[in-house]
């Protein structure tokens, strides 16, 4: 198949899928939890969903995958997934994500944690149109060297997303990373701004952390807490989780 | 030339691959090489990462960031716990792996103990370290066992490591909990390293060793002691792709990525997306590939039970390999496994491995791949009942 018409059949069916999702948040009003970042937004994403899980909350979709891109997003908020990447594997999926569109829970209002994946220039402002969060998260801004994007790239797309949120939506930031902390002063004064990392002030700042072969046990805001893994980024992506889990709790 | 240059020698399996090409008639059921393509998702993958001019820069020396947190996923999901960030090493398969391992934990006058019979290179790569490797003797009556007693009387203040394959590579035995971690309470007393050799992991035949499969790399108190390896190359047929990964305790792993960036910097950047494709195939996917390997299996095995004078074997419960006795007396002029396995290459032009190269205890045995496809397997099957009934006696 020519690239062009590959291309051309691409952009058809991510409008498609965008048209889907826009029937999908139309018909269900769900609450938004965004996460975005170079690395760690599987985890971050993962966390927050056990968190609301773990803290009672109905109706929280969480794709396994990391889908987050054009195509990836609307997947992830439809939970559909192709079966084969051949005409007919998108036409079923644009079949299921339609299905997925229209059904309907009345009693429970959903809550989608979502992965926001930025590769080049224009990602986020492409991802903005298809779903706007209520509340977003920013893991990090590191260099990557598979990535298109420059450090400054990710840097100004992650300020787009913070200039974007609307008063009363939350904006949770790492601020463990000076250039993500630094994204605060971009968001609307009416925006809240949570910060999250191991840093002097942090909202939900770790302290005493000791890590063993076990994992890693912590202090947050007087509370004590053990991980059975390994990293660091375990850790960020806990305090994220606390962090989303209750903005969620005083939003709803 | 230089003492570790000379201590190093070809494998026999390549040795046998290298004199079966030339004969132009012959059929290899020597080296372990999947028949099979790479599935058609991996190499859409590949292709878009390249379209997308992603794959010409190095990735970074542990690999591609995306790789290595799918990959912590990967392992969480089968009970093993570790940092993407520190603790996991994308390698040039899984030969890097152990070699970058063996140069990052052991040196000249050090012991490395291999068990036989096993995997040709491991001794080759200990020898490359300056070590010796001192083999430990399987038992073959209870199907190829580990037996932690011979390894205890094979300890010396010298010995630093353990290198183990499982499933093993040729008996196809899976080692129990209890065998493994037998071992694993032997190097945490004589403060050991166990390589782990996994890449037969996924090539389990029956549901209940699949769910019962234990790794020392899924108990936290062995951590600091094992550095689990795996490669692409088995399991999804990308043994060209050359990728594999380890994954281990932080201070080793830190240890053993300064060997690795010296050796080669990083994986192929094109073969690390090639491996995040094949993390993101569905089980579905990759069943039918096993599904085949179970009636290749079947098909070798029942080929030698048709030769009961000739070969006495035990069955494999795992991997791509079955590993026959030879009742010697009945070769004529028998002297070693490696002079059967040339006889009967240049008789009917069938290459297949002999026991003695994964040592001592593999000596008058020889193993047949049954990787292959299955026309080369009924074929090559059929040239060694040939020789057998033409030749032998």
């Amino acid at each position: 198949m020519p690239r062009s018409l590959k291309t051309l059949l691409r952009a058809i069916v991510a409008f498609l899928l965008k048209l889907e999702v826009k029937l999908y948040l139309w018909r269900h009003q769900p609450s938004i939890i965004a996460v975005t970042g170079v690395t760690g937004k599987t985890a971050v994403k993962r966390a927050i969903a056990e968190e609301l899980v773990a803290r009672g909350v109905r109706g929280v979709r969480a794709h396994p995958k990391c889908y987050n891109t054009d195509i990836g997003l609307p997947l992830a908020i439809l939970m559909v997934e192709p079966s084969s990447f051949s005409a007919g594997g998108w036409l079923k999926v644009l079949r299921d994500g339609f299905v997925a569109a229209c059904k309907r829970d009345n009693n429970v209002r959903e809550v989608l944690v979502a992965e926001y994946g930025v590769s080049t220039k224009g990602d986020m402002l492409t991802l903005l149109g298809i779903a706007h969060p209520h509340v977003a998260v920013i893991t990090d801004i590191v260099d990557h060297p598979q990535s298109q994007a420059t450090t400054a790239v990710m840097y100004e797309e992650m300020r787009l997303l913070a200039r974007a949120l609307e008063p009363q939506e939350t904006l949770i930031l790492n601020a463990d990373f000076e250039a993500v902390k630094s994204i605060a002063v971009v968001a609307r004064p009416s925006v809240n701004v949570v910060f999250y990392g191991r840093s002097e002030g942090s909202t939900y700042q770790a302290r005493d952390v000791q890590t063993d072969n076990e994992g890693i046990s912590f202090m947050v805001n007087s509370s004590s807490h053990h991980l059975a893994r390994h990293g660091e980024h375990h850790l960020s992506a806990a305090l994220a989780s606390f962090a989303a889990a209750d903005v969620y709790h005083a939003l709803s | 030339m230089s003492v570790r240059g000379q201590a190093a020698e070809l494998s026999v399996i390549k040795k046998m691959e290298l004199l079966a090409a030339k004969y132009p008639s012959a059929i290899s059921l020597a080296q372990g090489i999947p028949s099979f393509d790479t599935p058609d998702p991996i190499k859409r993958r590949v292709i878009e990462a390249m379209e997308k001019g992603l794959v010409a820069k190095y990735s970074l020396a542990p690999g591609m960031l995306e790789l290595r947190e799918a990959l912590e996923e990967h392992l969480e999901a089968q009970n093993m716990f570790y940092d993407f960030e520190t603790e996991i090493v994308v390698t040039v398969g899984s030969i890097e792996a152990i070699t970058a391992t063996l140069l990052a934990t052991v040196g000249p006058g050090d012991e490395v103990l291999v068990t036989t019979p096993s995997y040709v290179s491991y001794t080759e790569s200990v020898r490359l370290t300056g070590a010796t490797p001192v083999y430990v003797a399987l038992q073959e009556d209870g199907g190829w066992r580990v037996n932690a007693r011979a390894f205890t009387e094979a300890l010396t203040d010298n010995t630093k490591a353990i290198i183990l394959c499982n499933p093993n590579n040729p008996t196809g035995t899976i080692f129990t909990k209890k065998e493994l971690e037998e071992l694993g309470e032997l190097a945490l007393e004589r403060g050991l390293i166990i390589l782990m050799d996994e890449v037969y992991r996924d090539f389990l035949y029956n549901e209940k060793d699949r769910k019962e499969y234990y790794s020392l790399a899924m108990t936290p108190r062995y951590r600091d002691h094992v550095v689990r390896i795996f490669s692409f190359s088995k399991a999804f047929a990308m043994t060209g792709w050359r990728v594999g990964y380890l994954h281990t305790a932080r201070p080793i792993a830190q240890r053993i990525l300064k060997v690795h960036d010296t050796l080669v910097t990083c994986a192929p950047v094109i073969s690390q997306y090639a491996a995040l494709a094949a993390l993101e195939m569905k089980p579905s996917e990759w069943k039918p590939y096993r599904d085949e390997y179970l009636q290749r299996r079947d098909l070798t095995c029942h080929a030698l039970q048709a030769l009961p004078e000739y070969f006495s074997y035990v069955q494999p419960s795992a991997s791509y390999f079955v590993f026959p006795r030879l009742a010697s007396k009945r070769f004529k002029n028998y002297t070693t496994s490696h002079e059967l396995a040339i006889d009967i290459l240049e008789k009917v032009k069938l290459a297949l491995v002999p026991g003695s190269a994964f040592g001592p205890s593999g000596e008058d045995h020889l193993r047949i791949s049954f990787g292959r496809s299955r026309e080369d397997i009924q074929e090559g099957l059929t040239r060694l009942s040939t020789y057998c009934t033409t030749y032998a006696s």
